[in-house]
């Protein structure tokens, strides 16, 4: 099953949680399930950017998940600000 | 994905003149405000004269009776906008404050902000016509530094707006707007472990990105409610979008074309003139064109934020770090959204440090609204890093590469945001520096030495490319990718590489809206890495077509086709056949199947980082504190160099700004929030003949995402300047700066005061 491994401060929602290992095929199934298994992370990954494996995705909403896959969420990816959606830093 | 380490390459590493070479240097390129229509009108801004202030009223009828007006414009022409955080992709924004910064509503929240517009016949006259624009304000006292603003007591900029981010959060009224966090280990024990802790605040100005070229843009609205646009931008496909977004238009009646860009480093990616002009053209039905002065371009673009790092590291005996903690306050401007956030993923990324916090702030001003400078928010955390990097090599009599070397990350190491590193150069940048003959230079009294680090994440995004061939055989490349550091020639010699044909005969092209598939802007490093990847995909798709027309010529299977240097070649059986070369081939298209014209797309995960490592050597004066940088040398990770020639501009380009950030340039802002010094003349930034030639050094580790191993390279270079400049300011000087710029009066304070 993939893990994902949370962050410091992501640890506050979900109950201290270092990692977790969650059934999902997609980042969106992961997405969902994370949700179910922490109400108080809902919403918060939603437009966060996700590293499967090392690789940073800024789309990875449909990405598959290998079984044995790491994954991140990081939510910091900000490169200050363009006009509208979808802008990228410098 | 990366092909065998072993592939020679025929034209990747060549340094050809790039197509666009000959119009810059003869002056036929045409840049944003080189763009005229018929019957053209002038627009320009009424911007306010405080930095804080209710609007009370926006009276333009005066304005708009004087002989030659044609329209004006207010925030009340734009139509209300969620006033809700959109977190995609990079940085993320909200409708309402992009349109509040295009023209202010309720508020003005900088000097220069923009209240109202004119259209006229001449753009004199319009400048008249603002100057009869009524506006009453009630001036609000304006928030400077962020001492004020984080001040339990400040004024309030957005009085209904809560903070966001990582918890826990403030609570009550604010101007944080964002809270970003990262933590690992046991940062107490960690510092229990260390036998030195250096630690230090370090403050760095607001400062602007310094393109040559003002904001300029000409839109036409049609009767029918269809427009056009033509303008500077980094990103077209953006200012489509948030141009139809800010004016309540559909998208899809808009098409923007992108001139030849004098500079943008990040700053063109905002839009602040072309929903102005498209609503000032809807009213007129008149083509608008509006053009900033170099003062507005100061006042009202760019700038990166200002900053204060609260930073302390702790290291054992032998150097080995054990943990780091650091609250970053990052100054956002008028609205939420500084690069508090990258700095947070960068600021610690290059060393191992188990233990570690990391706090980021982005906190709102009445200053100019923060915009994208290349690296955004790196190059200050790096400055903190470095400098204490540096205090500790110092402390423990280290080497301060040697230091380094013995804490960098590698492949499998974790970034302080989560991931683990795939093969990255640090270490090789490291090394090379150490070999460099720069870092053995003798070196005179009042002179001194600075080594630093820095790393950039760099970008992925979405791209697309077209390529074709014509029936001479040349190939045209075409893709919505602004070319703002020679990323032309780099994807033209992409297909040459793939095709095997000479890269003067592929043209690159850089379309509008209309005429190429989607790109995301020019910006994260990306161009030659992302839509070099789907110009390479389309190029190999386009030797599949070669080959099977081959294989029609000849009437042969297409598996006895191959593809060598420019030809196809018969083989298995049919070898009597000999070559065809693709000018033979594509002579014959029309009568194989047609033009061949193949289009790729893709969207990567980042682009795989890229570190570099600096040096630096400076003369100080203590007669008048006046710094020479007497020698320079960037090295650099960058993959696979696809031109070492804009590679190694890139380098020396960062280089500069970054040496000019650190030495000279600031915002000057008097006690009321006014820009004192909105002019190149005032606002010193380094000019050739304040730096020396800039060494170069490409390191080439290969990037395991990209087929060639390209990273990119065009932020990383402005990372470590302010870090180098600094630590050769203290081997120089004997005083360690904690705050930029080392201009020749802080230097000589400081000197003074060390001698005091």
């Amino acid at each position: 099953m993939p893990t994902v491994i949370f962050s410091g401060p992501q640890r506050r929602l979900v109950n201290g949680d270092e990692r977790v290992e969650i059934e999902a095929a997609r980042v969106d199934e992961l997405i969902r399930a994370l949700y179910v298994r922490y109400p108080d992370l809902e919403g918060k990954l939603d437009c966060a950017a996700v590293s499967i494996d090392g690789d940073l995705h800024n789309a990875a909403k449909y990405l598959p998940l290998a079984p044995d896959a790491e994954v991140h969420f990081v939510g910091a990816v900000a490169g200050g600000s363009g006009t509208g959606p979808a802008e990228s830093a410098s | 994905m990366t092909e065998p380490s072993d592939r020679k390459f025929k034209q990747i590493g060549s340094r050809p003149i790039r197509h666009d070479g000959l119009d810059k240097v003869t002056g036929r390129a045409r840049f944003g405000a080189d763009f005229a229509l018929p019957g053209m009108l002038y627009g320009v801004f009424a911007r306010s004269p405080h930095a804080h202030a209710r609007i009370l009223s926006i009276d333009t009828s005066k304005a708009e009776r004087l002989e030659g007006v044609r329209a004006a414009v207010t925030a009340a022409d734009l139509p209300d906008l969620p006033d809700e955080w959109m977190g995609v992709t990079e940085g993320g924004t909200c409708p309402s404050e992009d349109s509040q910064n295009v023209l202010a509503r309720e508020k003005v929240l900088y000097h220069g902000h923009a209240v109202a517009a004119i259209a006229a016949t001449t753009f004199e006259i319009a400048r008249e016509a603002c100057g009869l624009i009524d506006v009453e304000y009630e001036v609000l006292e304006p928030v400077l530094d962020l001492g004020r603003a984080l001040a339990p007591d400040a004024p309030i900029l957005h009085e209904n707006q809560a903070p966001f981010g990582d918890e826990p959060l403030p609570q009550g009224p604010t101007n944080i707007a964002r809270q970003v966090a990262f933590e690992g280990g046991d940062l107490e024990a960690g510092f229990a472990r260390a036998d030195v802790v250096v630690e230090g605040t370090f403050e760095t100005p607001m400062v602007h990105q310094g393109y040559i070229e003002p904001h300029a843009c000409v839109v036409d609205v049609r009767e029918d409610g269809t427009s056009e646009i033509w303008c500077a931008t980094q990103g077209p496909f953006g200012v489509k979008r948030a141009t139809a977004m800010i004016v309540g238009c559909d998208a899809n009646g808009i098409k923007v074309t992108p001139s030849e860009i004098g500079g943008g480093f990040g700053g063109k990616l905002s839009v602040y003139l072309e929903p102005v002009a498209h609503v000032l053209s809807r009213k007129s039905g008149r083509p608008v064109k509006m053009q900033m002065t170099r003062e507005e371009v100061f006042r009202a673009t760019g700038p990166t934020s200002g900053a204060r790092i609260d930073m302390r590291v702790g290291a054992k005996r032998d150097g080995t770090l054990v943990a780091a903690e650091t609250r970053m306050a990052y100054e956002a401007g008028a609205f939420r959204g500084s690069a508090v956030g990258a700095a947070a993923m960068t600021v610690l990324t290059p060393y191992r440090i188990p233990n570690f916090k990391i706090l980021g702030l982005d906190v709102v001003l009445n200053k100019p609204k923060a915009a994208a400078y290349r690296a955004p928010g790196a190059p200050i955390a790096a400055f903190a890093t470095e400098s204490l990097m540096d205090e500790l090599a110092r402390r423990l009599d280290r080497d301060p590469i040697d230091l380094r070397l013995q804490n960098a990350i590698e492949e499998g190491d974790h970034a302080k945001y989560g991931p683990a590193f795939k093969r990255i150069g640090l270490r090789e940048t490291l090394e090379a520096a150490r070999a460099h003959p720069h870092y053995r230079a003798p070196l005179a009294a009042n002179q001194g030495r600075g080594v630093a680090c820095g790393f950039w994440m760099n970008g992925g995004y979405q791209s697309s490319a077209t390529v074709s061939v014509d029936e001479d055989g040349s190939a045209v490349v075409r893709t919505g990718s602004p070319d703002i550091g020679g990323s032309r020639v780099a994807l033209a010699l992409m297909v040459a590489e793939e095709l095997g044909i000479s890269v003067a005969r592929v043209r690159p092209f850089v379309g509008d809206t209309d005429s190429v598939g989607y790109c995301d802007p020019t910006g994260g490093s990306r161009v030659t890495y992302a839509t070099g990847m789907a110009v390479i995909e389309a190029s190999r798709q386009v030797i599949e077509h070669l080959r099977a027309r081959a294989a029609t010529i000849w009437g042969v299977g297409l598996d006895a086709v191959e593809w060598q240097d420019g030809c196809a070649v018969a083989t298995k059986g049919a070898a009597e056949k000999g070559s065809l070369p693709l000018g033979e081939i594509a002579e014959q298209m029309r009568m194989t199947g047609g033009p061949i014209v193949v289009s790729a797309s893709l969207s990567p995960p980042a682009a795989g980082p890229a570190f570099g490592t600096h040096l630096c050597d400076v003369e100080v004066d203590p007669e008048t504190g006046c710094t020479k940088v007497l020698r320079y040398t960037v090295v650099q990770d960058a993959g696979k160099a696809v031109h070492p020639t804009y590679v190694e501009g890139q380098f020396q380009g960062g280089a500069a700004q970054g040496i000019g950030w650190a030495l000279n340039e600031e915002y000057l802002w008097d006690e009321k929030g006014r820009v004192e010094n909105a002019g190149f003349l005032d606002y010193r930034m380094p000019v050739a003949s304040d730096l020396p030639m800039i060494d170069t050094v490409i390191v080439e580790v290969p990037n395991p995402l990209h087929p060639y191993g390209v990273r990119g390279v065009g932020e990383t270079p402005i990372v470590p300047p302010l870090g180098t400049v600094a630590n050769a300011m203290r081997a120089a000087t004997g005083v360690r700066f904690y705050s930029l710029p080392m201009s020749p009066p802080r230097v000589l304070e400081a000197l003074e005061s060390r001698q005091g």
